[in-house]
């Protein structure tokens, strides 16, 4: 006859065992490996400024809503720089021709000479 | 003492990091095993979750948090080889679960060997949520995190998980049971 397996006791075991592996052969490697790498500048991280529970305890986005968030960014660019290049055009209108408000000099002159015929 | 030793290598004592690395490297390989299993891959995984933790441990804030912190530079590397052995759609041949423990009859080590049996038969989202949180020892809301999901999608990962190990299990336990009374 088949026992069943009790996986609720081989996991409460699973997680209390207490055996710990041995080090693979691959150590060394590994230890080689950081002593050639140059740590980080403790500054020049952002985790370094930004809250402990921000950087490790935040559930990372789902992966579907990153392209989403990619698109609104780039929405949002292409609405920022339409809204400078329709402010700048306006900005940058030519003056117009003619002085427009006070009084002006308008000065004339014509090949057919004036009305007393000179 | 782990935390003095965190201190030491975050300032740059390499000595102290090498006694940190081979504290951790064991379980960590083994869990990598457990995620992908593919031992070349696991390898990868773990060298790389070390040397990413030796490069950056001087932006590690809270030495307290050294094991969460590391956890997490463990799963994205365990992730990344996820993401590449998917891309290069490689057929992973199951290897031995733990190559350095030998069948025994002690009941913590068979039980050792009879899960990780099970866990090898689940999918790799259920394998990594079951190794980081009944192996590695996370509570659930710190694999949860680590894993980028909500706890309330962990809970029902995990329930599923657990069914699925079940059913793995059974179906290890009637194969048994019938290669014992020589039906095949």
């Amino acid at each position: 006859m088949t026992q069943r397996p009790d996986v609720d006791r081989l996991l409460a075991t699973w997680s209390q065992d207490a055996y710990s592996p041995p080090a693979p052969a691959y150590l060394t490697k590994v230890l080689d490996r950081t002593r050639h790498t140059r740590q980080r500048r403790a500054w020049a991280s952002l985790e370094r400024w930004l809250p402990m529970a921000l950087t490790t305890d935040r559930p990372a986005a789902p992966r579907a809503l990153r392209p989403a968030w990619i698109l609104l960014i780039v929405v949002a660019l292409v609405v920022v720089a339409a809204g400078i290049a329709i402010v700048g055009a306006r900005l940058l209108k030519p003056p117009p021709a003619l002085p427009v408000g006070g009084s002006a000099v308008l000065a004339f002159a014509s090949y057919e000479g004036d009305a007393t015929g000179q | 003492v782990q935390r003095d030793l965190v201190e030491r290598a975050r300032t740059g004592d390499h000595d102290a990091f090498a006694v940190l690395a081979g504290a951790t490297i064991g379980r960590l390989d083994a869990a990598a095993r457990l995620i992908l299993r593919d031992p070349d891959r696991a390898e990868d995984a773990v060298q790389e979750t070390l040397v990413r933790c030796w490069r950056d441990l001087p932006t590690l804030r809270d030495p307290d948090r050294f094991d969460a912190w590391l956890n997490r530079l463990f799963l994205n590397a365990c992730r990344d080889q996820l993401r590449s052995a998917k891309r290069r759609s490689i057929e992973v041949v199951l290897p031995e679960i733990h190559p350095l423990s030998v069948p025994d009859t002690q009941s913590v080590s068979a039980d050792r060997d009879e899960i990780q049996r099970g866990v090898s038969h689940l999918e790799p989202e259920q394998r990594t949520l079951i190794v980081m949180h009944y192996y590695l020892g996370l509570p659930l809301p710190d694999a949860a995190a680590a894993i980028g999901i909500p706890v309330g999608t962990a809970k029902s990962r995990l329930h599923r998980a657990t069914q699925a190990l079940r059913a793995a299990l059974d179906s290890d336990a009637r194969r048994r049971t019938e290669l014992t009374e020589g039906r095949f």
